[in-house]
């Protein structure tokens, strides 16, 4: 059976620390990939996670008392059109 | 018949010598079929009529009996620019007897000019129908498709080439256009080979059914845009783009230096020359930036942040010349040549997200502009839903004194994101009447209102109370690849002139040399506020379109008085100098008040605005765990300070 579809997700703490906690359980779970960390070196604020949507769920539901954290896909942008079309 | 179409618009048997080419060879380049001729202009064609006569009770009761079909159709025939095509007629007795009036039932479908058109209709004195023969579109179902995506298939129909052959100056061969016919399905589109050829292939249309032709080169022309074209199926259809200079206010365009028609708007001409946005920095966050341009040139740092680990360097690569063109528009250098930007010896900073830029790495690219203690981010990009992460970040950049100028939006509905985000700059695109060809396609961005200026809204313009500012967004003349000029349309060509506008402030309006100078919130919300009250109004009656108005740089720099009469009271606040004066206003929902917050344009509106921003956001359930920050509703009277987290203004 195939495994569902992993996408992007960004991981936002406004605070660091509660980012680093989020991490260390990113990092124990070898089904999430961290593909990326934002912020300041020692204190970053944003992470991106490949993972499934119901990965995202549980991991959302594990840090559920955390405040201020954000878990969403990563979306994609596209420059407005010049040219006139 | 092959047609060769004129300068003056109009089509004419082409030329024995047009005609001798075989049918395979019919986009040979002009210049091959003998003579040059002039550049050719594909011209509107002959529309298709229905003619009948009105039978109206009304009418008859007045003594005016309806005219008889024979009547109308020796009229017709008398008038040898109009060319009957049809007549369709009662096919009994019965249908004839039915209508109850003998021989006054048949339509008569004719060909001719709109004018003449109008003419017949005036002259019927109401006894006469004259109307357009309308094209019928087939109702496409699957009214959520993404646009240019159908949901009808076009197999079985009988597929038609038609040949486009595009020249420049000189009938020179114009490679790379992108040519575009529009018909009653899917639009047909074909870039031009390095003879100015392009093939395009239609399905299920007939030469009545097209209703537009639209020729976009890569640089150096004018577009070209033609409703109802006179399009020949059967030889080669010549259009002729005008090259830049073609146009007076760029006559010896490039070779010699000349500003854009928004810069002057802006009054960048008028300004002293020792202003030029030394010591500021300014970040693009597009497609990278062509350092191949002369005008580009002076660009030396930035960073691919899609490549950042493998090719950082990689930003001076722009493939789809975007980044190129806002740069120009902000920074192009004051050279013999080009264009010259607004902050010509400010500090640029590349940063390259696109192609397949997300959010995550603009919020890494403004990560590198908070590192660099960046001044100002031009942001003409954009997405389809708000994030709570990039929100943050755009925040935080806020509070390190970066200014976010975003454009608004081209899809002429409400304002993206993040241009709808509080935390930023939103700049709506205007443009002004004869400041490009009537035959060029900006024409079709001309939105129904014009100022007594003969300045306008851009159809395409999102709008809404996010707005803050406009800024000329079309016809705008820019750099792109490799080194040539484009014209372009966009709120991405307006949000540059203000980027440009507001490193000029920062270096030179005496506030941000003293009051200003620490790099904060304060800085920006200052930055904004100087340029929505540097505004000269566009009155088109809709501030929704414009804001407070497009800033003015003799007034934002402290040169000159504001051109809007602010009311007294309003001209002095905390901390506010007395060049611009310290009033803000809502100009969507014209509500005045005192503020220093950027959510100061929100007042009286607050409420709206965030459930607009914020509504998708929350429909999602991507808000856990961030109530305490994000979905604060504001209620009328109350703004968010960015250090103090409350504060009554």
């Amino acid at each position: 059976m195939s495994r569902p579809a992993s996408t992007r997700y960004l991981v936002h703490a406004a605070d660091p620390a509660t980012l680093a906690d989020v991490l260390d359980g990113i990092r124990s779970d070898p089904a999430l990939e961290l593909e990326d960390t934002i912020g300041p070196p020692h204190a970053p604020h944003t992470a991106v996670v490949r993972m499934n949507d119901a990965q995202a769920k549980a991991l959302r539901h594990r840090f559920r008392a955390a405040t201020r954290l954000s878990i969403e896909p990563d979306q994609p942008l596209s420059p407005f059109p010049g040219g006139g079309n | 018949m092959t047609k060769r179409h004129t300068s003056t618009g109009s089509a004419t048997p082409a030329s024995s010598e047009a005609d001798k080419q075989p049918s395979s060879d019919r986009l040979a380049p002009a210049n091959a079929a003998g003579p040059a001729p002039g550049p050719h202009r594909i011209g509107r064609r002959k529309s298709q009529f229905l003619v009948a006569s009105r039978q109206q009770e009304g009418l008859m009761m007045m003594g005016l009996m309806p005219l008889q079909s024979n009547v109308i159709e020796q009229a017709l025939r008398n008038s040898p620019d109009i060319e009957i095509v049809d007549i369709i007629k009662p096919k009994s007795a019965i249908g004839a007897l039915g209508a109850g009036i003998g021989d006054s039932s048949s339509v008569l479908v004719a060909r001719m000019a709109d004018d003449k058109a109008s003419n017949l209709n005036q002259q019927g004195q109401g006894r006469v129908i004259v109307e357009p023969d309308q094209s019928l579109h087939l109702l496409d179902p699957s009214f959520s498709a993404p646009g240019m995506v159908a949901g009808f298939t076009t197999q079985g129909s009988v597929p038609v080439q038609v040949g486009v052959l595009v020249v420049g100056a000189d009938n020179a061969p114009v490679a790379g256009a992108e040519v575009y016919l529009f018909g009653s399905l899917l639009p047909a589109n074909a870039t031009t080979d390095a003879q100015g050829r392009a093939l395009l292939t239609l399905f299920g249309e007939t030469p009545d059914s097209i209703s537009a032709l639209y020729v976009k080169p890569r640089a150096d022309h004018w577009s070209f845009y033609q409703r109802n074209p006179d399009i020949d199926f059967d030889g080669p259809n010549v259009v002729g783009l005008r090259p830049l200079a073609d146009w007076p206010s760029l006559s010896l365009f490039p070779q010699q230096q000349a500003l854009g028609w928004g810069q002057k708007a802006m009054r960048l001409d008028r300004l002293p020359p020792q202003f030029r946005g030394q010591g500021i920095r300014i970040a693009i966050i597009d497609s990278g930036a062509a350092t191949s341009h002369d005008d580009l040139k002076g660009v030396h740092l930035g960073i691919d942040i899609i490549n950042k680990r493998t090719s950082p360097g990689t930003w001076t690569e722009d493939m789809i010349a975007h980044g190129s063109h806002c740069a120009g528009v902000i920074a192009g250098s004051d050279g013999p040549r080009g264009i010259r930007g607004f902050a010509p010896d400010a500090e640029i900073h590349v940063c390259k997200l696109f192609p397949g830029g997300q959010v995550s790495q603009l919020i890494d690219a403004l990560e590198y502009c908070i590192e660099q203690q960046v001044d100002v981010v031009n942001l003409s990009l954009g997405g389809a839903q708000p994030s709570e992460a990039l929100e943050q970040q755009l925040l935080r950049a806020r509070r390190q004194g970066i200014a976010c100028i975003v454009a608004a939006g081209n899809s002429g509905n409400e304002v993206q994101y993040p241009a709808s985000s509080p935390h930023v700059l939103a700049v709506a695109a205007i443009g002004k009447v004869g400041e490009f060809p009537p035959d060029s396609y900006h024409t079709e961005t001309v939105g129904s209102a014009i100022d007594a200026d003969g300045y306008f809204s851009a159809k395409f313009s999102c709008f809404g109370p996010q707005i803050a500012v406009c800024a000329p967004g079309v016809a705008i003349t820019s750099s792109v690849p490799d080194n040539n000029f484009a014209v372009w349309d966009g709120t991405s060509m307006a949000a540059p002139h203000v980027t440009g506008l507001a490193a000029l402030v920062l270096a030179h309006h005496p506030d941000f040399q003293q009051r200003y100078a620490t790099r904060s919130a304060e800085r920006v919300e200052r930055l904004f506020q100087i340029i929505r009250f540097s505004t000269r109004a566009i009155n088109i009656g809709d501030p929704k379109r414009t804001g407070f108005g497009m800033p003015d740089v003799l007034i934002a720099l402290g040169l000159q008085p504001p051109a809007q009469q602010f009311p007294a009271a309003m001209r002095s606040g905390p901390g506010v100098s007395t060049q611009i004066g310290g009033m803000t206003r809502s100009p969507a929902a014209g509500i005045q008040s005192f503020s220093l917050s950027p959510f100061s344009t929100l007042m009286g509106g607050g409420e709206n605005f965030l459930q607009q921003a914020w509504g998708p956001m929350q429909a999602q359930g991507g808000m856990e765990g961030y109530g305490a920050a994000f979905g604060t509703r504001i209620p009328p009277g109350w703004i968010l300070d960015p250090n103090v987290g409350r504060a009554l203004w």
